[in-house]
C-alpha cells in the first residue's frame, strides 16, 4: 500500500478529511516572518562529531560561558544586501538573561525591538508604532528557534553539531566556521555559512557572521559587552521608550 | 353462502392437520433460509423525508462528513517511552496497514514539498487575481504609493529576518503572492480543526497527540464492512507498545454499536418477554398447545420480513425493530381464537363466532399501516409492508392454523352474554372519561416534537465521550458554518459555478466571512480571462512608468536600481493550463475540504456564517445558479420538525379515515363506530400526558408507535362493541385482557432497551395501550349500555 508523504490520492476525490492540518503550518510558514528571524538569531543546534581538538575547544568555550546569566551589549549590524547598493550599517543593543528572555533593539537608521519573554514574542518599529505580541509556547517552530538561540549564546557549541559541520578556523581567539550538513533541514535551505567569532579572553561571543544560501551577508558585531550585570525591567518591554 | 365456504375450507384442513402442519414447516424453513440473504442499510435517511429539501440537505451534508475516513489518535499513556518513540510506533502501525481495508493513510509530510506547493500557486498568482484586484493593484501604481510600498520593504528589510526576505521583496514587491498566501492562511482557519506539524507528524495543538487519518473505500453504512475494518485496525493496535494510547474515531463505530446495542436490546426483550409468557402459561393457559398462539405471530413476522424484503430490495434494521410491536398486535387475533375455542364446544363454531371481529380488528389495523404507505418518509413504507403482510399471515394463521391444534372445552360457568351496566354506573364512567380527556388536553397541546433523528442513534456513550474528546483536542471542524453546494456533471462546470457563486458571496457578506476554493483555484474560463486580463494591465508604459518610480524613490533607501527586476520578469503569464497543479498537495488537502466527487456529478461547497439574515439575503442567488443549495444548519432542524408535522399529519387523518371507513362498513353504525373509538382517544391522550411527565419531547418513534396506539385501541373497542351487540360471550373481555396483556409485557420489554428508538417505542405502546384497554373495559362497556341495543 502506498503509504503518502503529507498527501493525499487525487484521482478519488475523498468526500471529507480530519482538515486543517497542513494549512496550520502554512500559517506558520507565511504569516510569521519572525520565525525566520529567530531562525537567523538561532542558526541551529544538536548533537554531532567533532575531532578530539574541536572538541576540547569547544569544552573550553562551553565552560567559560556558563556562568552567565546576563548580557548586555551594544551591537552593530552590517547588511550586505543584493537588493542593495551600499552596505546598510545598524546600531543597537542586546540584552540576554537565562533563561529564555531576550530582546533585540536597533536605534538606527529606523528604530525597532524584539522581545522574547519565554512564552510570547513582542515586536515594535516606529513606523507602525504598534506592539505586536505572539504566542512562543505550543508552536514547535519558535520554540526550537528559542531552544537554539538559548545554547549558542550560553556557548553550547557541541549541540549546534547535529545540523553543522564545524571548521576551526583560529583557536585564539577562536573563529568557529559552521556550515549546514547536506540535510541539515530548514536551517540549511536558508543559511550557506554561518561564522562566530569569540572574545580573546573566551567570556563571550564577539562576532556573528551569517551568509544565506543566495548570497547575502549580515555581520553582527557585539561590543561594551556586560556580563551578570541586573538588567532593568524596562528592558523587557518593546515599546517605543524600551 | 360465504359461511359455507369457510367451513369447508375450515373442516378440509381440519382433515389433514398433520399435511398442514408440515407444509408449515417446509414454509417457515424457506422462509429462515431466505432470511440470510436480505441486504440490510444501516442509515437514518430511511427517516427523512423522500424528495423533502431536508433530506436533500442532509445528503449533501453527509458527503462532508467523516463518511470513509478513520481518525486515530495517539497518546502517551505513560512516562516509559519517549516522544521519539511515540512518533516511532505511530509510523510503525501505518505501515502495517494493508489494502484491501486501508487504501490510504495520511499520516507525515515534507516541509520542504509544502513549499514547494506553495510556490507552485504563487506562480499562478495572475491567473487567480480578479478585475477589483487589479484595480486595487492600479491604485497603488503611484509615485505616492510606491514610496510607500519601498518604506514599509525597507523596514522590513532591517528587521533580522529581512536579510532572508530579501529575495521575496524583490519578486513581489506589491505583496501579490503574500495575499495569496494570506488568502489561504484565511481558509485554514475555516476548516475548524487544531492542529500542527511535530517531527513530520500531525499532532494536537498541546502536543499530546499525534493523528493518523486512515481512508477506506468501505462506507459506514456497510455492516460487515464495519465490523471486518474496524476488527482489523484493532488487531493492529493491540501490537503497540502497552506505554501507547490509541482512540479510533469514525462512523463504522456507530454502526458496529448500534448492531450491539440492538442485539442486546432484542436479546434482553426477548427474554423478559419469554419470562412473562410463561409465567401467563403456567398460571392463566395452563395448556402447552397456548404456545401456539405466540408462534403464529413469530411465523408471521418470519414471513413478513421476506416478503417486505423481496418487494423493496434492502430493509433497514430499525424497522426491524417494530417485529416486536407487529407481533404484539398480531398475537391478539390468535388469543380471541383460542379463547373462544376454549370456551365452546366446537372449533369450528367458535371460530365463525369471532371471526368478524378478528376481521374487523385486522382490517381497522391493515387501514392504520395503509396509512403509513402515504408518507413520503421510505422508513414509514417499509413498515407499512412489512407489518401488513405479517398482519395478513398473523389473521390466517389464527383462523385457519390455530384451531386445528387446540382441543375445544365447552366452559358452562361462562355466562352467554356480557353483562349489562348500570345507567349510573355507565353515566360515572363516562363523567371520568370525559374528564380525564378534558384533563389531557393542555397537555396534548403543549407536547413538543424533537426533530434530531441523531437522538434516536443508540451508539454507546464511551464510543460518543472518544469523539467528544476528539473534539475538544482537534476541534469541530467548523460544524456550526452553513454550506452552499453548486453541483455541475465535470469539475470544470462545478467550479465555474463556484466561481460565480463566490463572486454573489462576496458581494452579500463580504470577503472574509465566505471560506471558499475560488479564490484559491478558479475554474480554467475564469483562469484564462483573468491572465488575459492581467497581460492588459502591464502595458510597456505602465510598466516603463514602475521602474522609473522604483529607480526614484528607492534611491533615498539605497535600493539597487535593479532590485525589483524579479518582479517584472514575473509579468509575463504562460499559457494557462486547464488542469490543476499535478500532485499539489495543499491543492489535494483544499479539494478536500471543499470538493465532492459522486458518480455522476461534482459538488463544490463553500462556507458562510449561518445566521437567519445572511441565509435570506442569498436566497435570491438560487435564481442567478442553477442547481444551488443553501443548507443552514441551524435551519435543518426547524425544516424536520416542519417535515415530520406534515407527515404525522397527514398519515393520522388517513389513518383515521381508513379506520373510520372499515368501522363504518362493518360496524354499519355510527354510533357504534363513535364507541369503538374511544380506547383510541384514551390512547393517543396518555402518550402526550406521559411524554410530559417524564419530560421528554415527541420523537419520530413516538408518532410511528402512536399511530399503531390507536389501531390497537379501535380493536379493543370493535371487540366490546361485536360481543355486546350480538349477544355471546366466548370470553371476550379475558380475550381482550390477554391482548393487552400481551402486548403490555412486549412493549414494557422494551423499557429496558437501550436503544433510544427502541426505549421510545416502548414508552409510547406502554401509556397508549394501558390506557386504551382502560377505557375498553370501563368506559365502552358503559357505553355499550347506555347507547346500544343487546341482540337477542
Amino acid at each position: 500500500m502506498k503509504q503518502v508523504i503529507y498527501g493525499h490520492k487525487r484521482a478519488q476525490r475523498p468526500q471529507s478529511a480530519p482538515r486543517g492540518n497542513l494549512l496550520r503550518f502554512l500559517r506558520s510558514f507565511a504569516a510569521k516572518p519572525l520565525c525566520t528571524a529567530l531562525l537567523v538569531l538561532a542558526a541551529g543546534c544538536g548533537q554531532g562529531f567533532a575531532s578530539e581538538e574541536q572538541a576540547a575547544l569547544l569544552e573550553k568555550l562551553e565552560k567559560s560561558f556558563s556562568g552567565i546569566q546576563t548580557v548586555q551589549a551594544r551591537l552593530r549590524q552590517e547588511k550586505r544586501l543584493k537588493i542593495f547598493d551600499r552596505t546598510i550599517v545598524m546600531e543597537g543593543r542586546l540584552t540576554l538573561e537565562n533563561p529564555g528572555k531576550l530582546a533585540w533593539r536597533i536605534d538606527s537608521p529606523i528604530r525597532y525591538a524584539l522581545v522574547l519573554d519565554g512564552n510570547h514574542a513582542l515586536q515594535w518599529d516606529e513606523d507602525s508604532n504598534k506592539v505586536q505580541k505572539m504566542k512562543t509556547n505550543g508552536d514547535p517552530i519558535f520554540e526550537e528557534v528559542i531552544g537554539q538561540i538559548e545554547k549558542w549564546f550560553s556557548g553550547e557549541f557541541v549541540s549546534l553539531l547535529e545540523e553543522y559541520d564545524l571548521t576551526v578556523k583560529s583557536d585564539a581567539p577562536p573563529v568557529l566556521e559552521f556550515v549546514p550538513k547536506p540535510n541539515g533541514g530548514m536551517v540549511g535551505k536558508v543559511i550557506k555559512r554561518l561564522t562566530i567569532s569569540v572574545r580573546a579572553d573566551l567570556r563571550y561571543v564577539e562576532q556573528i557572521a551569517i551568509e544565506d544560501v543566495g548570497g547575502d551577508q549580515t555581520i553582527i558585531s557585539f561590543h561594551d559587552t556586560r556580563l551578570n550585570d541586573p538588567v532593568p525591567a524596562s528592558e523587557w518591554e518593546a515599546s517605543p521608550n524600551g | 353462502m360465504a359461511d359455507d365456504r369457510f367451513s369447508a375450507f375450515f373442516n378440509r384442513l381440519a382433515a389433514h392437520p398433520r399435511r398442514v402442519a408440515g407444509g408449515i414447516v417446509v414454509l417457515l424453513l424457506c422462509a429462515v433460509a431466505g432470511l440470510f440473504t436480505i441486504s440490510f442499510h444501516h442509515s437514518m435517511e430511511v427517516m427523512l423525508p423522500e424528495g423533502s429539501e431536508t433530506r436533500q440537505a442532509m445528503g449533501y451534508l453527509q458527503s462532508l462528513d467523516f463518511s470513509a475516513k478513520v481518525a486515530v489518535s495517539f497518546s502517551q499513556a505513560d512516562d516509559k517511552i519517549d516522544r521519539s518513540e511515540l512518533f516511532l510506533a505511530v509510523d510503525r502501525f501505518a505501515a502495517s496497514l494493508e489494502p484491501p481495508l486501508v487504501t490510504q493513510v495520511l499520516s507525515t509530510f515534507e516541509e520542504q514539498q509544502m513549499i514547494r506547493d506553495v510556490g507552485v500557486f504563487l506562480e499562478h498568482a495572475p491567473e487567480l487575481l480578479t478585475e477589483a484586484d487589479l484595480e486595487k493593484l492600479g491604485g497603488r501604481i503611484t509615485r505616492e504609493g510606491v514610496a510607500n510600498i519601498l518604506r514599509k520593504k525597507y523596514v522590513q528589510l532591517l528587521k533580522p529576518e529581512g536579510s532572508f526576505m530579501a529575495p521575496m521583496i524583490q519578486r513581489d514587491p506589491f505583496d501579490i503572492q503574500v495575499a495569496l498566501i494570506d488568502k489561504i492562511r484565511a481558509l485554514s482557519s475555516s476548516f475548524g480543526y487544531a492542529m500542527r506539524i511535530e517531527n513530520n507528524h500531525l499532532v494536537s495543538t498541546d502536543g499530546k497527540q499525534v493523528l493518523l487519518v486512515l481512508e477506506t473505500d468501505i462506507p459506514f453504512t456497510d455492516a460487515g464492512g464495519s465490523h471486518a475494518l474496524v476488527g482489523y485496525l484493532r488487531e493492529k493496535l493491540e501490537t503497540l507498545p502497552p506505554s501507547i494510547k490509541a482512540e479510533m474515531v469514525c462512523g463504522h463505530l456507530h454502526t458496529i454499536s448500534n448492531e450491539k446495542v440492538i442485539r442486546r436490546d432484542v436479546g434482553l426483550t426477548v427474554s423478559i418477554a419469554s419470562v412473562a409468557f410463561v409465567l401467563l402459561f403456567l398460571f392463566f393457559f395452563r395448556d402447552l398447545r397456548a404456545n401456539l398462539i405466540f408462534l403464529i405471530p413469530s411465523a408471521a413476522l418470519l414471513l413478513g420480513v421476506n416478503v417486505a424484503a423481496l418487494v423493496l430490495g434492502t430493509l433497514s434494521p430499525m424497522m426491524l425493530g417494530f417485529g416486536a410491536v407487529v407481533a404484539g398486535i398480531a398475537v391478539d387475533y390468535g388469543i380471541h381464537v383460542y379463547v373462544a375455542v376454549r370456551r365452546s364446544g366446537s372449533a369450528l363454531d367458535a371460530v365463525r363466532s369471532v371471526v368478524r371481529p378478528v376481521l374487523l380488528g385486522a382490517l381497522t389495523t391493515a387501514g392504520v399501516f395503509a396509512a403509513f404507505f402515504f408518507s413520503s418518509i421510505p422508513g414509514y413504507t417499509q413498515l407499512a409492508l412489512f407489518a401488513l403482510f405479517s398482519v395478513l399471515f398473523s389473521v390466517a394463521g389464527a383462523l385457519f392454523i390455530l384451531p386445528l391444534f387446540i382441543v375445544p372445552k365447552a366452559n358452562a360457568a361462562m355466562p352467554t352474554r356480557l353483562e349489562k351496566m348500570s345507567p349510573r354506573r355507565a353515566w360515572i364512567s363516562i363523567a371520568m372519561f370525559a374528564l380525564l380527556l378534558a384533563a389531557a388536553v393542555p397537555f396534548a397541546l403543549k407536547a413538543r416534537f424533537d426533530s434530531d433523528i441523531t437522538g434516536l442513534d443508540g451508539t454507546e456513550r464511551a464510543i460518543l465521550e472518544t469523539e467528544e474528546r476528539f473534539q475538544e483536542t482537534f476541534g469541530n471542524g467548523g460544524a456550526g458554518q452553513a454550506v452552499a453546494v453548486v453541483s455541475a456533471p465535470s469539475l470544470e462546470g462545478a467550479l465555474e459555478l463556484n466561481d460565480r457563486l463566490y463572486d454573489a458571496l462576496v458581494e452579500q457578506v463580504g470577503a472574509d466571512k465566505v471560506a471558499s476554493l475560488s479564490p484559491i483555484w478558479k475554474s480554467y474560463s475564469f483562469r484564462t480571462a483573468n491572465a488575459e486580463r492581467w497581460g492588459a494591465f502591464w502595458s510597456a508604459e505602465r510598466t516603463e512608468q514602475l521602474k522609473g518610480f522604483f529607480r526614484e524613490e528607492g534611491a533615498q533607501y539605497g535600493f539597487a536600481s535593479d532590485a525589483f527586476d524579479p518582479f517584472f520578469e514575473t509579468l509575463e503569464v504562460s499559457d494557462v493550463r486547464e488542469e490543476g497543479p499535478e500532485g499539489n498537495l495543499i491543492l489535494d488537502q483544499l479539494e478536500t475540504r471543499f470538493v465532492a466527487g459522486l458518480e455522476n456529478e461534482v459538488r463544490i461547497f463553500s462556507f458562510f456564517p449561518d445566521d437567519p439574515e445572511t441565509i435570506a439575503a442569498m436566497a435570491h442567488l438560487k435564481e442567478s445558479l442553477p442547481g444551488l443549495v443553501l443548507i443552514s444548519r441551524s435551519a435543518i432542524a426547524s425544516s424536520l420538525a416542519q417535515d415530520y408535522t406534515r407527515e404525522f399529519t397527514r398519515i393520522t387523518l388517513i389513518a383515521l379515515g381508513l379506520v373510520l371507513v372499515v368501522a363504518a362498513l362493518l360496524l354499519k353504525s355510527a354510533r357504534k363506530v363513535l364507541i369503538v373509538l374511544a380506547p383510541a382517544f384514551a390512547g393517543v391522550a396518555s402518550v402526550a400526558v406521559l411524554a410530559k411527565a417524564v419530560g421528554t419531547d415527541l420523537n419520530v418513534m413516538n408518532l410511528v408507535s402512536g399511530i399503531i396506539v390507536i389501531g390497537l385501541c379501535v380493536d379493543y373497542g370493535i371487540f366490546h362493541v361485536h360481543a355486546y351487540t350480538h349477544g355471546f360471550n366466548l370470553g371476550t373481555r379475558t380475550a381482550i385482557s390477554l391482548s393487552a396483556g400481551t402486548t403490555l409485557i412486549g412493549s414494557g420489554a422494551l423499557l429496558f432497551t437501550l436503544h433510544p428508538a427502541l426505549f421510545s417505542v416502548g414508552l409510547t405502546l406502554v401509556g397508549g395501550i394501558s390506557a386504551g384497554y382502560a377505557v375498553s373495559m370501563l368506559v365502552v362497556p358503559a357505553f355499550c349500555s347506555l347507547f346500544l341495543e343487546e341482540q337477542v
